[in-house]
């Protein structure tokens, strides 16, 4: 269910980046740097790690990082991608 | 400042000169287990109100109150602030556990999950210097930025240094001062040591130089000064509210974890400061104490005290009964001198109920007494031995 994988990502953003916003608040297309969320380089440390502990995927290179990381809807798409490599 | 007695440096005056106690039971977390279960905390202090929320959630309470606590005083000093930063100003921050409660939260994730399981969020936190960087970047100072930590007295040891990084010519002007917030492992590992009141409820008897005293009560805060040198303040037309005359920093050498054991580093260095100012023990009007109601310390003090002002007029008055201890007391005392100075008083020393007896020949402050006069000689002595006194000169 890609709307539910959405949400468990936004819930995870807002918990291990502890952001003073609700998960809700985050849109699925919304830039996660710059002028949208305003998450830096910081946070992308934080967000591969919670990545790897909440859905089981790593991120080893800076260029692939640069295009997942890009917002919610494109980590959902890099996690149904990985997931259909590795069945559960 | 940010304070047990809320950010207003009116009411901190006011809540010192009427003999009030921030000393209360902990809720910041359960004490179940620990023999001492009294704080003095800070309250009234919304960090929304000075730090934006993405800010605030990489750090600990040390940095807000450290940005709170010297926004307000570089605006109190009308310090003009440039867009593209100002190399000219900088920071001297005295702390004793700045980075330590981020580095527990990190460690303690550590230890449970493993290294894939830690916090990398926090990370630049855990460091000591994270409140006088994250000071610096947050008003652009581009110049001195120094963090330095001296256990108790390390609030008075930052304004002592940059004194001298000023006279060194080293900056224009610096932001100064002390700031620390107790946290778990902190409170606890205190309370294991024996160091602390057992007492369940603040009253008569706990405070300095009482003949009662059982030991300190742990406190938290940000106490900041704006320092520049006489001939800047002038040429700015600023109002300040007071002068520092002179400094010094001296050692007992003694144990890592113990007080002092004899007056004379005491004597030496209050002695010392006195003589950097150009001044005699007669002319001091009003001493602030580092005496916290430990025994050892406030009898050393008390002894190195008699010594210069036995017998005299020189009114003595310590702050730990009302704000607790912590490496932000020395610069809580200098904030209390300047500001009771102001009002022409001297507060009271908080919990003293009758005066230790060996202690007499001083003239303690057992109630809000008018001040002599404008000179004060502030005192802050760590336990591991580092010494530091001040002398300033309240404006007029």
């Amino acid at each position: 269910m890609p709307e539910l994988l959405e949400d468990e990502i936004k819930q995870a953003i807002v918990r291990s980046l502890r952001l003073p916003i609700s998960a809700e608040e985050i849109g699925i297309s919304t830039p996660l740097f710059g002028e949208g969320l305003g998450l830096d380089s910081i946070d992308v440390l934080e967000l591969v790690l919670e990545l790897e502990r909440s859905f089981g995927v790593s991120i080893t290179e800076e260029q692939l990082g640069k295009k997942v990381m890009h917002s919610v809807e494109t980590i959902a798409a890099f996690i149904t991608a990985e997931r259909q490599k590795t069945p559960m | 400042m940010v304070s047990p007695f809320g950010t207003s440096l009116d009411a901190f005056r006011d809540a010192l000169l009427d003999g009030q106690s921030a000393v209360a039971p902990i809720e910041r977390f359960d004490t179940t287990g620990c023999a001492s279960k009294l704080a003095a905390s800070v309250a009234g202090f919304e960090p929304t109100a000075w730090v934006a929320p993405m800010k605030l959630r990489r750090m600990d309470p040390t940095g807000a109150y450290a940005i709170a606590a010297s926004g307000m005083a570089i605006a109190d000093a009308r310090q003009p602030l440039h867009e593209d930063g100002d190399e000219a100003g900088g920071i001297v921050l005295g702390t004793w556990s700045a980075g330590g409660q981020a580095m527990q939260e990190y460690l303690s994730a550590l230890l449970r999950s493993g290294p894939g399981g830690v916090p990398a969020l926090i990370f630049n936190t855990t460091v000591g210097n994270a409140a006088a960087s994250q000071v610096g970047l947050e008003f652009k100072l581009r110049g001195l930025n120094t963090t330095i930590t001296h256990k108790e007295a390390s609030g008075l040891a930052a304004i002592v240094s940059a004194v001298e990084f000023l006279r060194q010519e080293r900056a224009s002007w610096l932001v100064t001062g002390g700031v620390d917030s107790f946290y778990e492992m902190f409170f606890k590992a205190h309370d294991r040591f024996a160091v602390m009141s057992r007492r369940s409820t603040f009253s008569k008897g706990m405070g300095p130089f009482d003949r009662d005293r059982c030991g300190f009560i742990m406190g938290e805060g940000c106490f900041a000064l704006c320092v520049e040198r006489v001939d800047d303040a002038r040429r700015r037309h600023a109002t300040p509210y007071g002068d520092i005359l002179g400094v010094a920093a001296s050692g007992a050498a003694v144990p890592t974890n113990a007080w002092p054991d004899r007056a004379e580093p005491l004597a030496r260095t209050m002695g010392l400061a006195l003589g950097d100012a150009g001044l005699t023990p007669d002319d001091v009007d009003v001493v602030y104490a580092s005496a916290n109601a430990t025994p050892q310390l406030d009898a050393v003090e008390a002894a190195a005290l008699a010594e210069l002002f036995g017998g005299g007029r020189t009114v003595i008055t310590s702050i730990k009964g009302a704000l607790g201890e912590c490496g932000a007391s020395g610069a809580a005392s200098c904030a209390a001198a300047l500001l009771c100075g102001r009002a022409r008083r001297v507060p009271p020393i908080a919990g003293l109920g009758h005066v230790d007896p060996a202690l007499k020949a001083l003239r303690f402050a057992t109630e809000s007494v008018v001040a002599p006069g404008p000179i004060a000689l502030v005192n802050s002595f760590a336990s591991g031995g580092a010494l530091f006194s001040l002398v300033l000169r309240v404006a007029a």
